[in-house]
């Protein structure tokens, strides 16, 4: 070929200092993309990957605040329980509560003991009874409140048992039963939350599916051509998948970044107007978000920058193995 | 290095474009292939640069028998041959520069490497100062020369030409006949598919003749 190319070419003298400053110019230059950015590139699909970032975006939002509340509400349940002692005829309150106190200190995995006063105990049966009421003469019932160390927590069924059987009247309080319900209303918010994150990842792979076939049907000829002379099934997909690579960074940071700052703008709006313990994370306030629920909303472009990178390679190598585009 | 026996070429349930086509090719050899428009010139070619396989018969390239090659081996094969298409089928959004270089780009060669090569072939086939135009703005000589440039630019063990000289004035035509030449002299396995006589004179090559799809030898 050497020998070919350097004969002669007669007339070409004026091309040669053409072909000099080319030559010089052309090292620096990188190559065009082999198939057309313009026909595949698809702006339509860009906003519509932006629009389900976003989205993902506030449903992730909405797992971690649940995620959250239900860690709050574990530790705020978990880390104390409470005695009640009801009033036994012929048994004297004070013996009991001293008892009960005793059963407490000793055992291991108990914090704190506190009891609560008549006074105390009155002035919280109060809302449920109404003012008109004279509560001093009646026998109530008084509670004493037991906190655990939750590092190291006491076997509550156990200590259940020696107080029911120990203390006339006496019996614990583990708040098991709604931490059950709250528990469960937990789950099933994160289940539709992670099934809303499920159904965006496969309308992701439905749209780059369909924006992959549409570009290959659209570069039918470019894709045929550069068969022709020698491309592999793989070149050629490696050139669509990333350009969809590209496109899917882009758009998913885009819409990402429109996720956080809505998941903070509402965040910022009413946060303060609700207190309580681990239901005021369930008001969408940024307090239920730590740093690491904020670096976990990053996933959501890389996921989506991978599944179009996937999703685009297995569909080319697909429609080029079974259509064989280059070979009718 | 090529072999027909009895292949049949049919496009869908029509009838048969190519009949019993029985040929051996042998390597380095210069051949022209003829006969007049319709004959099946085109599907013959078709065949021979993988991209069709045969209804029925034998087709045997560079010892594969391509009626089975896998579908992950024609790269392997089609790497080792140039075409010059009747039609040029030059991509519209690459430059000449990058048109010529395509094959060597898909073979995994970066610009730095074949960057000087491509520009002297370019040279040589008069096309350096349209280097960096795209093939919408190119005459249709241009094209062709463009095309017969991204053909041999790998230096392909065998080349196929369809009317490659169709849209150039003679002494361009001569000039580019002398670049097949040149290519055969080195060992490539020339076949040009023609039905200009002049080009043919010019020449000395067996001329495989095609008449309704039935293949004769005429030179």
């Amino acid at each position: 070929m050497n020998g070919v190319v350097h004969q002669n070419w007669s007339g070409s003298g004026r091309s040669n200092t053409a072909s000099a400053l080319l030559l010089r110019a052309g090292r620096r230059r990188r190559p065009s993309p082999v198939i057309p950015q313009k026909a595949v590139t698809d702006r339509t699909l860009a906003l519509a990957v932006a629009l389900m970032c976003f989205l993902a975006c506030i449903a992730l939002a909405g797992v971690l605040i649940v995620s959250r509340a239900v860690h709050v509400w574990n530790l705020d349940i978990a880390g104390e329980v409470s005695v009640q002692i009801q009033p036994v005829e012929n048994h004297d309150m004070e013996r009991q509560l001293a008892d009960a106190v005793d059963v407490l200190k000793a055992t291991k995995g108990v914090s704190t003991v506190r009891v609560f006063d008549r006074a105390e105990t009155i002035a919280l049966l109060k809302p449920w009874i109404g003012e008109g009421i004279e509560l001093d003469q009646l026998p109530i019932p008084r509670l004493i409140a037991v906190g655990i160390d939750t590092e190291h927590p006491p076997d509550l069924s156990v200590l259940a048992k020696r107080l029911e059987t120990g203390i006339a009247g006496a019996t614990l309080d583990t708040h098991r039963q709604w931490q059950a319900q709250l528990a469960h209303t937990a789950d099933t918010l994160l289940i539709i939350g992670y099934g809303v994150l499920a159904l965006i990842a496969l309308s992701a792979v439905a749209m780059i599916t369909f924006a992959t076939r549409a570009a290959i049907e659209v570069n039918r000829d470019v894709v045929e051509v550069l068969h022709l002379v020698g491309a592999r099934d793989r070149f050629i997909a490696l050139q669509i998948q990333w350009h969809f690579f590209k496109l899917g960074l882009r758009a998913s940071l885009a819409g990402t970044l429109a996720g956080i700052l809505v998941t903070a703008f509402i965040g910022l709006i009413g946060q303060e107007a609700v207190t309580g313990g681990g239901s005021r994370f369930l008001t969408f306030a940024l307090t239920g978000l730590t740093m690491k629920s904020w670096l976990i909303f990053l996933l959501v472009p890389a996921a989506v920058t991978f599944i179009s990178l996937i999703t685009a390679r297995f569909t080319v190598m697909r429609i080029l193995d079974t259509r064989s585009i280059d070979r009718s | 290095m090529i072999r027909f026996e009895n292949v049949g070429l049919r496009y869908g349930s029509g009838p048969e474009v190519l009949r019993d086509v029985n040929f051996e090719m042998e390597s380095g050899s210069f051949h022209f292939l003829t006969g007049p428009s319709g004959a099946g010139k085109t599907s013959l070619l078709r065949l021979l640069f993988l991209a069709m396989s045969p209804t029925r018969g034998l087709i045997t390239l560079f010892g594969h028998d391509v009626t089975v090659l896998k579908r992950y081996r024609l790269a392997e094969l089609r790497r080792r041959i140039g075409v010059v298409f009747q039609d040029f089928r030059l991509l519209d959004h690459l430059s000449t520069f990058d048109n010529v270089a395509l094959p060597l780009r898909v073979n995994g060669q970066r610009p730095e490497h074949y960057h000087d090569n491509v520009m002297e072939l370019l040279n040589w086939v008069g096309l350096a100062e349209r280097a960096t135009a795209y093939p919408p703005v190119l005459s249709g000589g241009e094209k062709q020369r463009a095309a017969i440039a991204r053909a041999v630019v790998a230096k392909p063990e065998l080349l196929l030409a369809d009317e490659p000289t169709g849209n150039v004035d003679p002494l361009l035509a001569r000039r580019l006949l002398r670049l097949f030449a040149e290519l055969n002299r080195f060992g490539t396995t020339v076949v040009i598919a023609t039905h200009d006589p002049v080009l043919m004179a010019d020449l000395d090559g067996p001329a495989l003749k095609l008449e309704n799809g039935k293949m004769g030898r005429i030179g």
